[in-house]
């Protein structure tokens, strides 16, 4: 598929189980940091919305409601702000390999972009544990959660495509990339509710794939239903396109990294 | 179909003065179909290639002539800007030791990392683990991190690592020489192993010995272009001599002010000098220490004197004398009248450095006598071995023998 076979697959692999140990390299915890990192901003964000602002959503009884609402979306944001940041980084700093090995050099955005998998686990371990806590049990629903994760993936490494080839040219996209991901976090309806958007923003959001991707998971986790299709559909059909042209500018761009790294 | 590496009027220009956003949209557009009339710097230009199963060929050249480039296309690291290249087979690249060496970790554990990286389950690395241990002759040290280690324990793990594989095509660049005397010629002896199981190996070398033990055939490239093709020993002899051609133009180049012949009167002049190092016909500038020199001196002299003499002196750059030395002119004349003569240096006693010959023909030998004409050249002494401890002005032959004193 796309010219990946499975000797590829297992270089996946093999790549992110490298990108993981080496990002915690050297630090005594080493992976443990992996967990370690997410589960603090979750507890942070616990602790300052439920006990310090006891903000409520409109129509929610109580502070734990918002909180599990908050997480439910905050959790999968910062697996894809985790994601896209490794991936657009990954072909430039593996600079060595890329330099000096012939592989498919298109595996590292991928590989890079499965780094965000780490903390949506933790994350959505720690929302499920809220949940119980807070009497909402999750309802068969959950079982759709990975067709979420899929789409979500599939758009983040279809960003990867495009952001690690043009870094290793134009490094300055490293510093643009973490203001432009917190303007995102903030256009994105992630900390407050879609309905208190104004109208006309609504209409422009439903262009934005994160709000689908948010949306469809608090849909799953908090409104126990069925999330949008169509959004999903949407955002599937967005990367599928952003994926295929990537791919083509990576592999033409792939010849050039050798005198650009 | 059978195993082969097909060149075909390749190119590789690297964009030079391009900002970095022109880099990355002349990379996003890929290879233009007017390739070569890019601008900026050729690095290989047009190159037409073919090797075939059990070609062992070496690439040499000088800095910049394009090797690597070369290499790196071949090995698919990066694209031609025009022409194309068809590989049949699998391409196994050795272009730098150690690249994916991690500092924090174990040589053990550095192992597995380096065959993750080239795509081996775990089972396979296992199967050759010990084999890398033993021959990296690291010892107890395998267990220690990478960051503990010294540059040649560094340099020998990772050629141990390199040591399993099994190539179908082999490319390596510059790799052969490693940790001490006793581990390269393990190495070395190593590389000739793979090579010689290696169906068809590619290696770039500035070790003309590397490149005749290994190879069967060599070409040499210049300025991105195959300059010639043939049996490692004739290209390599070609590609040294050139070498040593385009070092002796440099020397002449670099001291052109100090070469140069004139004549201070009508009919007199100095026509040449030459050199001849050893044995040799052929005139050089460099010449070892030690070894037999010959100068050679024509002049033209009408209305000869008796008394006119042919003053050769050689002077160390820095304006110190070291040799000076009267012929009479009448006793050298040719048939056609005009002087020759042949000056030996039965073993030169120079030291190591750089030095002017000026050959005077004068009037006679006194302090104020009128000078005819003039000439000077310039020679490099050598050493292939340099003593240690200080750089002599002159070796000086001399003998021992044991005496009861």
């Amino acid at each position: 598929m796309f010219g990946f076979n499975r000797y590829d697959v297992r270089l996946l692999l093999n790549l992110f189980k490298m990108n993981v140990r080496d990002r915690y390299l050297g630090s005594s915890l080493g992976s443990l940091w992996a967990i370690v990192n997410p589960l603090f901003m979750l507890c942070l964000y616990t602790y300052v919305f439920g006990f310090i602002f006891k903000v409520r959503l409109p129509g929610a009884e109580t502070t734990l409601d918002y909180v599990v609402w908050l997480i439910s979306g905050y959790g999968p944001w910062i697996a894809t702000a985790e994601a896209v940041m490794a991936s657009a980084s990954s072909v430039f700093g593996a600079s060595g390999m890329v330099k000096n090995m012939a592989f498919k050099t298109e595996l590292l955005p991928i590989a890079g972009a499965l780094i965000g998998t780490i903390s949506l686990t933790v994350s959505s371990v720690f929302v499920l544990i809220l949940m119980l806590y807070a009497g909402n049990t999750p309802t068969w629903h959950v079982i759709l959660l990975p067709v979420v994760i899929v789409v979500q993936f599939a758009w983040i490494i279809a960003l990867g495509m495009w952001l690690s080839a043009i870094t290793v040219f134009v490094r300055d996209l490293m510093q643009v990339l973490p203001n432009l991901l917190t303007v995102i976090v903030f256009v994105t309806p992630i900390f407050y509710p879609f309905s208190s958007m104004p109208s006309v923003v609504q209409k422009l959001s439903l262009g934005n794939p994160f709000y689908h991707l948010a949306e469809s998971y608090r849909s799953i986790l908090i409104g126990h239903q069925v999330p949008n299709v169509g959004g999903l559909i949407f955002v599937a059909v967005l990367s599928a396109i952003v994926f295929y042209f990537g791919l083509a500018a990576f592999r033409r761009a792939k010849g050039y990294f050798d005198s650009a790294l | 179909m059978t195993l082969h590496v097909q060149i075909n009027r390749v190119s590789k220009v690297f964009p030079v003065g391009n900002t970095a956003t022109g880099d990355l949209v002349a990379a996003m557009k890929g290879a233009s179909e007017e390739g070569v009339d890019q601008k900026g710097k050729v690095a290989v230009n047009n190159i037409s290639l073919s090797i075939g199963l059990g070609e062992r060929l070496g690439i040499v050249g000088r800095n910049g002539a394009g090797k690597s480039t070369l290499l790196h296309m071949i090995a698919g690291l990066s694209d031609p800007t025009a022409g194309s290249i068809h590989i049949k087979g699998k391409v196994t690249s050795i272009m730098t030791l150690g690249v994916g060496l991690r500092d924090e970790l174990s040589g053990r554990e550095n192992i597995y990392v380096d065959g993750e990286i080239q795509g081996k389950s775990r089972a396979e690395v296992d199967a050759v683990l010990e084999q890398v241990i033993e021959f990296s002759e690291l010892g107890e040290f395998i267990e220690y991190p990478v960051r503990t280690y010294s540059t040649g324990m560094k340099a020998r793990l990772a050629f141990a690592m390199i040591s399993h594989i099994d190539p179908e095509i082999l490319i390596i660049d510059e790799a052969l020489s490693v940790g001490d005397a006793s581990f390269s010629t393990k190495a070395t002896a190593r590389i000739l192993e793979i090579c010689a199981r290696g169906k068809i190996v590619i290696l770039v070398s500035h070790g003309m010995k590397a490149v005749r033990d290994i190879c069967n055939r060599c070409i040499y490239l210049k300025d991105g272009q195959i300059v010639m093709d043939g049996s490692p020993e004739a290209v390599t002899k070609a590609y040294i001599d050139e070498v040593r051609e385009a070092d002796e133009a440099a020397l002449m180049q670099k001291f052109r002010s100090h070469v140069g012949s004139r004549s201070f009167r009508q009919g007199s002049e100095i026509e040449g000098i030459s050199l001849l190092s050893g044995d040799s016909e052929g005139s050089c500038v460099r010449v070892e220490t030690e070894s037999r020199l010959r100068v050679q001196i024509l002049a033209r002299h009408e209305s000869m004197d008796s008394r006119a003499l042919l003053r050769l002196r050689i002077v160390r750059l820095d304006d110190l004398l070291l040799f000076h030395n009267d012929f009479p002119a009448l006793d050298y004349v040719l048939d056609d009248g005009r002087i020759g003569i042949e000056i030996e240096f039965s073993r030169l006693a120079l030291g190591a450095a750089i030095y002017r010959l000026d050959v005077h023909l004068l009037e006679n030998a006194q302090e104020r006598a009128k000078r005819y004409a003039e000439c000077s050249t310039i020679f490099e002494v050598f050493t292939m071995d340099p003593p240690s401890g200080g750089k002599p002005m002159l070796f000086y032959p001399v003998a021992g023998c044991v005496t009861p004193i």
